[in-house]
Parts: C-alpha cells; structure tokens; sequence
C-alpha cells in the first residue's frame, strides 16, 4: 500500500515537473520551443549513469557477500538504468534532428552512450542463458563489473578518436525558471526510478519464490 | 607457490600448442579465413590502391579480430568435450593458473595470426613494412586475448554462447580496436607528429586493467562449482 502510494506521488511528481518543464521555464533564445525535451533528456543521462552505478557497486557486493538480494539489485539497476540510456538516446536523437540538423552523429558522448546501451544489453541477454541462480549471479556481477570498469576507458578512447555534443549549460547561463524546471524533473525521474527499480525487485523476489515452488514440485 | 604456479601455466600452454599444431588443419582453416576475408574486403570496398593503402590498418584488425574469435571459441571447445576442464580443475590446478594459460596459448596463437596476414596485406596492398610494428602486435593481441579469455570461457557452457561471444566481447574491445588501428596507422605514416604515445598509453591501461580485473575474475568465472 505504502509502495503504491510511493509510485502515485512520484508520478504526481514528475507531472508537476512537466508544469515547469512546459510552462513557467521560458523558451530558449536560440532553440525556441525545441530545447524542453532536454527537460527529460537531461536527467535521463543522469539518472541512468547514478543507476549503473549503483549496478556496479551491488554486483561487487554480490560477489562479496554471495547474497540473492545484491543480485536483484544490481539486476533490476541494470535493466532500469538500460530503459533511461535508451530514453535518453532516444529523446537525444529527437532534439538533435531540428537542433543539429541530423539524427545521429558520431560524437564522443553519443558513441559512447550507444556502446553502454548495447554492452549491458549484451549482459541482460547473457543473464536469461544461465539458469543455475547461483552460477548466474556470479557471472552477471563479474561481467558488469567488467563492463562498468571499460566505461571510461571507452569514452576517453572515443574522444580522443573524433573531437557536435555541445559543453553543458551550467546554472549561471540559464534562466532561473529552467534550472529549477531542470532540477524538479531529475528529482522526479528520480523517484520514478527508484519506483521502478522497487518493483523490478519485488517481481525479481517472486520470481525466485516461483521457481522454487517449481523445483520442489 | 608462484614458482608452481608459473611451471603449471608453462605446461599447460605446451599442452595447448602441442595439441593445436598436432591438427593443424584448425590453425589452416584460421589463416585461410583471415586471407579470405581481406579479399572479401576488397571486393567490397574498392581496388583503388591509394584507398586501400588508406583503410589497411582498419581491414587488418578487423580481420584480426575475426579470427580471434574464432580462436577463443576452439579453445575452450575441446575442453567441454568429455569433462575436461572439470578434469584440470580436479588436479587441484588454481582458475587463475587456467586462465593465464589459456590467455597465453591465445596470444601466441593470435600474434602468430599477425605473423602471417600481415605481410600478407603488405603484399597485396602494396605497404611498407616496418619492423616498429611488433609492440603494436604484442599489446593489441594482448588486449585482445586477456578479455577474450574471459568471455570465451564465459559463453563457452552456454546453451546458445555462440552469438554471445561477439555480442559481450566486440563492444569491451572498441578501445583496443580503435587505438590499435591508429597506431599502426600512424606507424605506417612515419608518425611525423608522433601522436601514438597518447594511443600507447590508453592500450596500456586497458591491457593492465582487464588483464588484472580478469585475473582476479577467474576465481568466480572459471571454477565450475
């Protein structure tokens, strides 16, 4: 009851955010209309990056403490924190269009954005082939460990290989009414991203009950 | 303990080499891909010599990696076949001695891949061939085989691993590749600017940090307990 309270708010939240994001923040003297979409974009990126984070540090204490519940933490990060890099390419690449007048370019962060999203898809895939619970959370942590070690190995590599990405704004460049419309949606989507990541663990937690039900059949 | 260790991964790699040149037909079949492949590339891409002299470095590595993977799958084929990696871990032989044995038959084998396709590209591409290439060799086919190891002894007990392998690896392996090609790139220019130090350094880094991160791994990834 209290979880599903929890989810209300947080939509109620982000609604709210989306009041600033398309009301009160004013256009943009250069982009017009176009730039609230990084409203969403923005914390997206964030968000996703502090969730693959939070993946790493649970799959090391998977392996430390060799616990299901770090398991289907760092599962459930990874597959919400998959869904925002890919809201965010996506949404990334619908500003562009007009912004930069192409869809994709092989910019450093944008290649390595894409790298990220198919290397943990890569691991989301790999997971559903192990069916040994034990084996496989031993081998998902190694492998997002991996994974998240290469990170930035991957984008100083890409940077160094094509130097259309602009700099970030910071807050002494923009309008007071975007910096708050900025920081209320990264809040929000930060709810809703713990909301999901809660019930992707919940549906982990049964899942697990299921099977064993299964195993002693 | 480290002096066991090392004289177990000596003989390991023996066993692995002696095995390989014992049917050769493997390692033939590997060379022929590579040589294949270069000219699928060119039947692809264009015969314009400047071009293909400009795009080399990139169909040589690409080629590379290739037959890498095709390398890292036999490897650890013949190991499932009837037990026997369950075998050398009954020996009491460390995951970590397994594993930098296999990495290292790997590398030999990858470098010895270079050995033949280079001059190979040389000949038909018309480059020149210079003997600076050989720590280029040593550290891209390094990269290579210290995370191809890992993933390849991954994938290998998978129902279905196959497509797996290059799924999991190609993407890791983007920092080699990419610093691998411009290096050579720039070795087969003179490197004038001398602008590989910055691509050393980062395949260095890369090399130590997955070679130790796999090392440290194979306790959890090669012990089938």
């Amino acid at each position: 009851m209290l979880f599903k309270l929890f989810g209300a708010v947080a939509l109620l939240f982000f609604a709210y955010a989306q009041y600033w994001a398309l009301v009160r923040a004013p256009a943009d003297y250069q982009m017009g209309d176009v730039y609230r979409i990084l409203f969403v974009h923005v914390p997206a990126a964030w968000n996703a990056l502090l969730l693959l984070t939070f993946s790493f540090v649970a799959s090391l204490m998977t392996l430390l403490k060799r616990s299901a519940t770090w398991d289907r933490l760092a599962h459930s990060s990874i597959e919400v924190g998959v869904l925002l890099t890919g809201l965010a390419l996506a949404l990334g690449s619908i500003w562009g269009r007009p912004t930069w007048g192409v869809w994709w370019t092989w910019d450093p962060r944008l290649t390595t954005t894409a790298i990220l999203f198919i290397l943990y898809l890569g691991a989301l895939m790999l997971r559903r082939l192990i069916e040994d619970r034990e084996r496989r959370s031993r081998i998902m942590a190694s492998v997002s460990i991996l994974i998240y070690l290469n990170v930035p190995i991957v984008y100083f590599s890409v940077k160094w290989w094509r130097t259309l990405h602009q700099v970030q704004s910071n807050p002494n460049t923009m309008d007071p009414a975007m910096v708050t419309g900025l920081r209320l949606n990264a809040l929000a989507l930060l709810a809703l991203s713990l909301f999901f990541l809660i019930f992707r663990y919940r549906l982990a937690k049964r899942e697990q009950i299921n099977q064993e039900k299964e195993d002693s059949k | 303990m480290l002096k066991r260790g090392f004289y177990q991964v000596l003989a390991l790699v023996k066993k692995d080499l002696l095995l390989e040149f014992r049917e050769v037909d493997h390692l033939v079949s590997l060379l022929l891909f590579g040589f294949l492949l270069l000219l699928l590339f060119s039947f692809a891409l264009s015969v314009e010599p400047d071009f293909m002299r400009k795009i080399a470095p990139g169909l040589f590595w690409m080629t590379i990696l290739f037959s890498s993977l095709m390398m890292m799958e036999r490897s650890f084929q013949r190991e499932n076949e009837g037990g026997q990696w369950e075998g050398l871990l009954l020996t009491g032989a460390d995951p970590k001695v397994l594993y930098m044995s296999k990495m290292l038959s790997n590398l030999l084998f990858i470098i010895l891949i270079q050995v033949i396709i280079f001059p190979l590209m040389v000949f038909l591409f018309d480059l020149s061939l210079t003997p600076s290439l050989w720590s280029i060799f040593l550290l891209g086919s390094l990269g290579i085989s210290s995370l191809g190891t890992t993933y390849g002894g991954l994938t290998a007990t998978l129902k279905g691993g196959g497509i797996m392998l290059p799924l999991l690896l190609f993407p890791m392996l983007i920092p080699v590749l990419l610093a691998s090609v411009k290096i050579t790139e720039l070795t087969l220019a003179h490197d004038i600017f001398s602008q590989r130090e910055v691509w050393f350094k980062l395949l260095i880094l890369f090399d130590s940090v997955f070679l130790l991160g796999s090392i440290l791994l194979s306790d959890v990834l090669f012990d089938r307990s």
